[in-house]
């Protein structure tokens, strides 16, 4: 008898094409329904798309929030996207519906996945069109990440117009730290970044460069400007998991927060966070960075000193999680617990010691193998791939963004293959020659 | 059938010398090429040798060794 297919199997099996109209065109107004007037959403449509109607290209954007998707389809509104999304969103038991119906592409982020690959290609040689994320994960702290290797020349190959979408107000609405829905306001912006002409007279490197300072933006930054109001129930809650190092005593994972308090358990500095995401000295000692967008580069600044340290050493007990096989997964987690064990960094790589579906279960990664970490739901645990299987890391203290940002600079340290922005980007200039020689 | 998809894969590259590609290479590691790359020399060899490679084998290649297999 013919052994049933795992789910995993199911789903790396099917081909894709470009999603039909009906589907697509309903979950659309859906979407509007939901989500437009709730978050208070505008378009600005920069560039006449008349002309580009029911043809092939790509759109582009940055990855704000876990519900881009739903700001991203209207300008382009009728023609249908197929977005390409992270591999373990399908697995999800009330996402699965729709997303198949959708015909997504589903994509392992920050390793090859050829399969995803494929699918985008047949997509646009069938004539459709496909929306991707070049990040590959929802904004962390607010502002960008640099586009995952490989974007430009993948972009050239496949010659096609390709649409810049910049969605501001999107990460102040569905933060990383907390999943609390949070509407304030939220503006679209939708140009044509390259034609066809421009993707072939750059190269790779070139179109690559362009799209990480084109759609560089920083959430904190815009609101400083505008002075939306994000209405929460508790705007600093679970922000300790994020902004989890201390910027006057430089202790990493000891800050604590509640309701609209954030401040360290060492030293007793800390801020209050408003509606509009201002920060507010807690007390006369309290340091407070100019937002929690700088307060997050300060401490990956920390965290690369620390790393520069030959012995460098992360070790955190962990639970693992997986996918399973036959069945989807509920109550909106993003794996099942399967194991435990050890998880350690150094300078070399990842490695894991302890279990894994009952097993004894170990593997190591060199670091130029885990570029970072994906994190599918909040800043709780981590996620990367082994041997093209999900394995998602719930560590016992709440140390997540310490081992993002330690995978990251570690692999930057050791030359991997994903660069970090250019010394000239606005990413780069945004802290003190003044704190960077205090650390 | 090898010596075909070695021109196939010196043709997706710059400057491979085809002496040092074998079965054993690995399109990654040793040839520094991305999804694209292969996707489109496994695109080719399909086409040469008249035969498609299913989808949920796509994620288990590594090597060229791996690509002949799943054409014979």
């Amino acid at each position: 008898m013919k052994e049933k297919k795992s789910l995993h199997e199911q789903y790396q099996s099917r081909k894709i094409h470009p999603v039909a109209k009906f589907p697509y065109r309903f979950m659309s107004h859906v979407a509007k329904i939901l989500y437009y007037k709730k978050f208070d959403v505008h378009f600005n449509v920069h560039v006449d798309l008349k002309p580009y109607r029911d043809t092939p290209y790509i759109v582009i954007g940055n990855h704000v929030s876990r519900i881009d998707y739903v700001y991203l389809g209207l300008p382009f509104y009728p023609d249908t996207l197929n977005y390409v999304m992270g591999y373990n969103e399908i697995f999800k038991s009330h996402l699965n519906l729709v997303l198949r119906a959708m015909k997504i592409i589903q994509k392992k982020n920050f390793v090859p996945d050829l399969y995803a690959i494929r699918q985008m290609k047949r997509v646009l040689k069938e004539g459709g069109r496909i929306c991707i994320l070049p990040e590959g994960m929802s904004s962390i702290s607010g502002h960008n990440q640099p586009s995952q290797t490989g974007t430009g020349a993948l972009l050239k190959a496949f010659g096609v117009p390709v649409f810049g979408v910049k969605t501001a107000g999107g990460y102040l609405a569905n933060t990383k730290y907390n999943l609390e829905e949070r509407p304030g306001h939220v503006d679209v912006d939708v140009d044509l970044m390259f034609s066809p002409e421009d993707l072939k007279s750059m190269t790779a490197d070139e179109i690559q460069e362009k799209i990480d300072r084109d759609l560089w933006h920083d959430d904190y930054d815009w609101n400083k400007e505008h002075h939306y109001r994000f209405k929460s129930k508790g705007i600093a809650e679970n922000m300790h998991q994020l902004l989890y190092w201390c910027p006057k005593c430089h202790t990493a994972l000891q800050m604590e927060s509640t309701k609209d308090t954030l401040r360290c358990k060492c030293c007793g500095s800390g801020v209050t966070v408003d509606e509009y995401y201002d920060l507010h000295p807690l007390n006369e000692e309290s340091v407070v960075p100019d937002t929690p967008s700088i307060w997050f580069d300060m401490e990956r600044a920390w965290v690369k000193k620390q790393v520069s340290d030959i012995n460098y050493r992360l070790e955190d007990h962990v639970r693992i999680g997986t996918i399973p096989k036959d069945h989807l997964i509920k109550n909106n987690q993003s794996s099942e617990i399967t194991g435990e064990g050890t998880l350690t960094l150094t300078r070399e790589g990842l490695k894991y010691v302890g279990t894994k579906e009952g097993e004894a279960f170990e593997f190591f990664l060199p670091s130029s193998e885990v570029p970072t970490f994906g994190m599918c739901n909040d800043v709780s645990r981590f996620y990367t791939f082994v041997d093209g299987e999900f394995i998602e890391f719930y560590p016992d203290r709440e140390s997540t963004e310490l081992w993002d940002q330690a995978v990251e600079e570690i692999h930057h340290l050791n030359d991997g293959p994903w660069k970090d922005f250019p010394e000239d980007h606005p990413a780069n200039r945004r802290l003190t020659k003044e704190f960077l020689d205090s650390l | 059938m090898l010596e075909k998809l070695i021109e196939i894969i010196v043709a997706n590259s710059e400057g491979l010398d085809p002496e040092t590609i074998t079965e054993e290479t690995d399109f990654v590691s040793d040839l520094g090429f991305t999804s694209l790359d292969i996707v489109n020399c496994i695109s080719e060899a399909e086409d040469l040798f008249g035969k498609e490679i299913p989808e949920e084998e796509l994620e288990h290649i590594r090597t060229v060794g791996d690509v002949l297999e799943l054409l014979k």
